[in-house]
């Protein structure tokens, strides 16, 4: 009975600090994403930068979030599209865990940095890429948002026939076949059909 | 001229009530684990968990996916308490359904899924069979530029917009699209410059003579409107 109890008090203790070890670090995001809304981008970079070094045990959405705010200041604020390009890149090697969203938010801008780099076969590869791994997950519901609007920026007279073929079955296969995707699975098939 | 305007909008349906043998290959081990729970939600009408046995499958990688949604049908049965779970499955089974492969048992109607077809890109395809023209009492050769709102058109052009990234038309103040009429001159350009485009060529001195006829055309339409 006694050692039931100390084990339970000890359990609440190790909880109590794993969970104070989280907020302190959704803190520091917060804190972050604050001057970042602020307009104080540099400060902000700096401490999303930070945020890994202090809290390596984050919650994998909030870590890669740090890191999306990173490659997003170097594409809209520095314009350094290379660095934008490995920083996104990063995320999709170093977070196989991350959210299905940040995945696509990742495969977007690392295309959109590719397109800026003059690159634009290799961003419809990160386009195409993102929307295979994401759309099960996601859907396809608004064609100006998420997966819907990156399916619209692939240039498909960019893309060999056959792998383009392949991308569009994939995506049939893979999204859902619900009333909410029925219009966007209407356009791939139309591409699809297109083929034939 | 292919008559391609007859049959743009397609809807869905499977009507089918023969059930054809398994396709040659049967579904993986890993979609067949699911397949297997999803016949033992169906016996105990647990759809939640049928939804989810379902939705653990993945598509993507399977050899034959037609032989594995043609299972999943199965498993799920022909129970009215299922009909959403049956309904993604045969709205699946038809866009990936191949010519050959078998009618499902279940011949629940599947989600309407619009699709534009177009066989080709081909511009003849592209002829518009329904136009507004502003009730305007001027001589048929003055009219260039006329408002459509044929949907099978607009839906085509909204493909071909979107496929090659090139707005080509021109948007009235209330978003109307307008086009040249067809046969004219400059409908013909803008034949040549769709070519051009599909082509991957080099279009920037069509594009641009193109613009500016468009563009003057519009601006005459648009004096004679004020006109009257």
């Amino acid at each position: 009975m006694k050692k039931a109890l100390i084990g339970l008090m000890i359990g609440l203790l190790v909880m109590g600090t794993v969970a104070s070890a989280a907020d302190a670090a959704l803190d520091a995001y917060d804190a972050a994403a604050a001057l970042w809304v602020a307009g104080k981008h540099t400060d902000a970079v700096t401490a999303f930068k930070q945020l890994p070094q202090d809290y390596p045990d984050a919650k994998v959405g909030i870590l890669v979030a740090a890191q999306s705010f990173i490659g997003q200041d170097y594409f809209w604020h520095q314009k350094a599209y290379i660095e934008a390009e490995a920083v996104f890149a990063g995320i999709l090697t170093n977070f196989p865990a991350a959210h299905a969203q940040q995945k696509l938010t990742a495969q977007t801008y690392r295309g959109l940095s590719l397109e800026k780099l003059n690159r634009p076969a290799e961003a419809n590869v990160a386009w195409m890429a993102g929307i295979e791994d994401s759309v099960s997950v996601l859907g396809a519901t608004n064609e100006v948002k998420g997966v819907w609007s990156v399916f619209n920026k692939i240039q498909p007279q960019l893309i060999p026939a056959a792998r383009y073929k392949e991308f569009l079955e994939t995506v049939i296969r893979a999204t859902k076949a619900t009333e909410a995707n029925a219009a966007f699975l209407g356009r791939v098939k139309s591409e699809l059909e297109k083929m034939k | 001229m292919k008559t391609a305007l007859t049959a743009a909008i397609a809807v869905a349906l499977i009507c089918g009530t023969s059930f054809g043998g398994l396709a040659d290959r049967q579904p993986s081990e890993a979609a067949q684990k699911q397949i297997d729970a999803i016949s033992a939600a169906s016996k105990s009408n647990d759809w939640k968990a049928a939804q989810q046995a379902y939705g653990a499958i993945d598509l993507r990688v399977a050899e034959n996916p037609v032989a594995v949604l043609q299972s999943a049908s199965a498993a799920v049965g022909i129970k009215p308490g299922a009909a959403e779970l049956r309904r993604e499955i045969a709205t699946k089974y038809w866009l990936l359904r191949k010519d050959g492969d078998p009618d499902l048992a279940d011949t629940i109607t599947p989600t309407v899924i619009p699709i534009v077809e177009v066989d080709t890109m081909e511009i003849d395809a592209l002829v518009i069979d329904a136009l507004e023209i502003d009730a305007l009492e001027i001589d048929a050769l003055e009219i260039e530029v006329v408002v459509t709102t044929d949907e099978v058109f607009l839906a085509k052009m909204n493909l071909w917009t979107q496929r090659f990234g090139k707005q080509i038309d021109y948007h009235d103040t209330k978003g109307r699209l307008i086009v040249p009429a067809h046969g004219s001159v400059l409908w013909r350009e803008r034949k040549n410059l769709m070519s051009e485009i599909e082509a991957g060529g080099d279009y920037d001195a069509l594009w641009e003579a193109y613009s500016a006829r468009l563009r003057t055309a519009v601006e005459r339409r648009q004096k004679l409107r004020r006109q009257r």
